[in-house]
C-alpha cells in the first residue's frame, strides 16, 4: 500500500508570485493498481509526482510505502522504491550512451562500482528483448540514445524503467509516468501505451500515470483521478475499462 | 636549422608533449567527462610536484614519492568538490580558490622558498635512465602514457567510469540507478586531479627541480591541447579520445616550439617568446569555431565547456 498523507506545496511563498499547487492531498494506492491521473496544464500533476520521487520537498505531509516513511529520503535513496519517468524526455536516459549500455547499466544496478560493464554479456539478451517488440529496435542496440526517434526513445525509456525496477530487489516499487505519451504520433503513442500496459501487468507494477488522453485513461486505468485546484476532485474505480465512459471528465478537468 | 637541430626539436616537442599529456587527460576528465569546468589544474599539478619533491627529500623512494604526489592532487580535487557541493561555491570559483590556497601551502612545503633543487637525490629518471638520453626519456614517458590510457580505457568500462560520464550528461539517471550524484562528483574530481598531481610529481622528478610557478600557464595550454586533440580525432570511444588528447598535446607543443624557435632565430623582430600565450588563445578559439560547423556521428560527452 502506497500512501500520501496531507501533502501541501506552495511555490515562492511570501512573494507576489506565491502559488499554492497542492493543498492537503491524500491518496492511497493498492499494490499492483494502475492509476491514471488527469488534470489541466499547471494543475500540479508533475509537482505531485516529483514530491513522490523526492525531487521536490512538500511543505507538509508524508509519503509512505507499506508503512515505511519516504518523506525525508533524498531521491537516490528512494530510487529502490520509486521510479519516475520524467515529463522532460532528456531527463530519463543518457543521450551519450548506446541503447545497449543503458540496458547493461540498468541490469547491473546492484553491482559494485568496480564492476566491469561488459557489453557483450548483455548484447544477446537485449537484442532478444527488443526483437520481441517487432519494432526493429534490435538493429539499434549500438546506436546512441540521442539518435533515436521520439517513439523509439520512449520505448527504451519504459523498458529501462522496468529493468531498473526488476533489478532493485523490491517487489513493491512504484512506477510514476509523467506524460510519457506526449509528443508521439498516434501510432507510436499506441505502441508505447500497449507496451506500458504489458509491462505493468507482467511485473505487477503499482503505477501512477499522468496523461491528457481520456480515452487511454478509460481503456487502461484501474482507477482514474482528476487533480484540480490543488486537490483530487474525482476518483473512480474503472476495472479493465468496464466503468462508465469517461468522456464527461473533460468538463471536470477544465 | 640543420637536420640535427630539427631532430632535436622534434624529440623535445614529443617529450614535453608526452609529459603534458597528463595535464590534458586530467583536464578532459573534469571539463568533458564530468562537464565540470575545474580550474584546480595549476594547483593540483604543483601540489603533486611539491609533495613528491618533499617525499624524495625525506628519503622516500621515487615511485612512492610520485604516488604521494598523485594522492595529494586527488585531495586538492576533493577540496574543490567539497566547496562546490557543500559550501555552495560556484564551480569556476571552487577551483580558483583551491589553486590560491595550494600556492601558499606549496611555498611552505618548499621550506619558505619559491623553488628548490634536489641535492644528490636520485629521481625515478636517474634510476631508470642514468645516462639522461632524451630518447630514453621519451621511452619512459611513452610507457607511462600507455599505462595511463590503458587504465582509463578499463576505468571507463567499469560502472564507476560510466557513472562519471553519466554525471556529465544527466545526473537524474545516476539517481535512478540509486547513486548519489554528490559522491560521484567527489570521486570524479578526485580522479581528474590525481592524474594532474601524478603529472606534476613526474614533471618535478624529471626536471630535478620544483618551482611554485612552474605550473603557471599550464591550464590554458592544456585547454588548447584538449581542443586541438578533439578537432582532429573523431573518437568513437574513450580510449580513442585519450589518444587524441596525447596527439593534441604534442601538436600544441609543436606550435609553441615553432614560436619559440622563430624567436630565437632570425625572426626576432617578428616574434617574441611571450607570443606563446597569443598563439594559445588563437589555438583555443580556432578549433572551437571549426567544430561548430561539423556534427560528429559519435557524441562522447555533452559538455558545454
Ligand atoms: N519549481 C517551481 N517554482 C515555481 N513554480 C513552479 C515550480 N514548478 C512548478 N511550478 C508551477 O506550479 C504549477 C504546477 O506545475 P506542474 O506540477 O508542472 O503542473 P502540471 O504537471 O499539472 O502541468 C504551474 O503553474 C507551474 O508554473
Ligand atoms: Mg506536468
Amino acid at each position: 500500500m502506497f500512501r500520501l498523507e496531507s501533502i501541501s506545496k506552495t511555490f515562492s511563498p511570501g512573494t507576489p508570485r506565491q502559488l499554492t499547487v497542492l493543498d492537503n492531498v491524500n491518496l492511497e494506492i493498492e499494490k499492483g493498481e494502475f492509476v491514471i491521473l488527469l488534470g489541466s496544464n499547471g494543475a500540479g500533476k508533475s509537482t505531485l509526482l516529483r514530491i513522490i520521487s523526492g525531487d521536490i520537498k512538500p511543505d507538509s505531509g508524508r509519503v509512505l510505502l507499506n508503512g515505511v516513511e519516504l518523506t525525508g529520503l533524498s531521491p537516490h535513496e528512494r530510487a529502490d522504491y520509486i521510479y519516475l519517468i520524467n515529463q522532460l524526455r532528456e531527463k530519463n536516459l543518457v543521450s551519450i550512451l548506446t541503447v545497449l549500455e543503458a540496458f547493461a547499466l540498468a541490469m547491473s544496478r546492484n553491482k559494485s562500482f568496480i564492476h566491469l560493464i561488459n557489453r557483450r554479456d548483455w548484447e544477446k539478451h537485449v537484442k532478444t528483448l527488443l526483437a520481441s517488440l517487432k519494432q526493429g529496435l534490435e538493429n539499434h542496440v549500438n546506436d546512441q540514445i540521442w539518435s533515436l526517434s521520439g517513439g523509439e526513445h520512449q520505448i527504451i525509456t519504459i523498458l529501462i524503467a522496468a529493468e531498473m525496477i526488476r533489478n532493485s530487489d523490491r517487489a513493491d516499487s512504484i512506477l510514476l509516468l509523467d506524460e510519457h505519451l506526449a509528443h508521439l504520433d498516434p501510432n507510436s503513442s499506441k505502441t508505447v501505451m500497449a507496451l506500458t500496459s504489458e509491462l505493468v501487468k507482467q511485473y505487477a507494477l503499482t503505477t501512477l500515470m499522468v496523461t491528457h488522453h481520456i480515452q487511454v485513461a478509460s481503456q487502461y486505468g484501474d482507477r482514474v483521478l482528476v487533480l484540480k485546484d490543488g486537490a483530487i476532485k474525482y476518483d473512480v474505480k474503472n476495472k479493465n475499462g468496464e466503468g462508465k465512459p469517461l468522456q464527461h471528465l473533460s468538463d471536470i478537468i477544465s | 636549422m640543420d637536420l640535427n637541430g630539427l631532430a632535436n626539436l622534434v624529440e623535445t616537442v614529443v617529450l614535453v608533449g608526452l609529459l603534458y599529456s597528463f595535464f590534458t587527460v586530467g583536464l578532459s576528465v573534469s571539463f568533458r567527462v564530468l562537464n565540470y569546468p575545474d580550474l584546480t589544474l595549476e594547483g593540483s599539478v604543483i601540489l603533486g610536484g611539491a609533495i613528491s619533491f618533499n617525499a624524495l627529500q625525506a628519503g622516500i623512494d621515487p615511485t612512492t614519492a610520485i604516488l604521494a604526489g598523485m594522492l595529494s592532487g586527488g585531495l586538492a580535487g576533493l577540496f574543490t568538490a567539497v566547496q562546490y557541493l557543500y559550501l555552495k561555491v560556484s564551480k569556476l570559483l571552487s577551483g580558483i580558490i583551491t589553486t590560491a590556497i595550494v600556492y601558499s601551502i606549496n611555498i611552505r612545503l618548499l621550506g619558505g622558498r619559491a623553488n628548490a633543487r634536489f641535492e644528490d637525490i636520485d629521481s625515478l629518471f636517474d634510476l631508470v635512465n642514468p645516462l639522461h638520453s632524451q630518447i630514453r626519456d621519451i621511452l619512459i614517458f611513452s610507457v607511462m602514457i600507455v599505462a595511463l590510457i590503458s587504465f582509463f580505457a578499463l576505468f571507463f568500462n567499469t560502472k564507476m567510469g560510466y557513472m562519471l560520464r553519466i554525471l556529465g550528461d544527466n545526473p537524474s539517471f545516476l539517481v535512478a540507478l540509486g547513486n548519489n550524484p554528490k559522491h560521484v562528483t567527489l570521486i570524479g574530481l578526485a580522479v581528474a586531479n590525481s592524474v594532474l598531481g601524478l603529472g606534476g610529481a613526474i614533471m618535478v622528478q624529471y626536471k630535478s627541480t620544483c618551482d611554485v610557478n612552474m605550473s603557471f600557464g599550464l591550464l590554458t595550454g592544456a585547454l588548447a591541447a584538449m581542443v586541438i586533440g578533439e578537432s582532429f580525432v573523431s573518437a568513437k570511444n574513450m580510449w580513442q579520445y585519450m589518444i587524441g588528447s596525447v596527439f593534441g598535446t604534442i601538436a600544441y607543443n609543436f606550435a609553441v616550439a615553432l614560436v619559440l624557435f622563430s624567436w630565437s632565430s632570425n625572426y626576432e623582430k617578428l616574434v617574441m617568446a611571450s607570443d606563446v600565450r597569443l598563439l594559445t588563445g588563437i589555438l583555443l578559439i580556432l578549433p572551437t569555431l571549426l567544430k561548430r560547423a561539423k556534427v560528429g556521428k559519435y557524441l562522447l560527452f555533452r559538455s558545454d565547456w
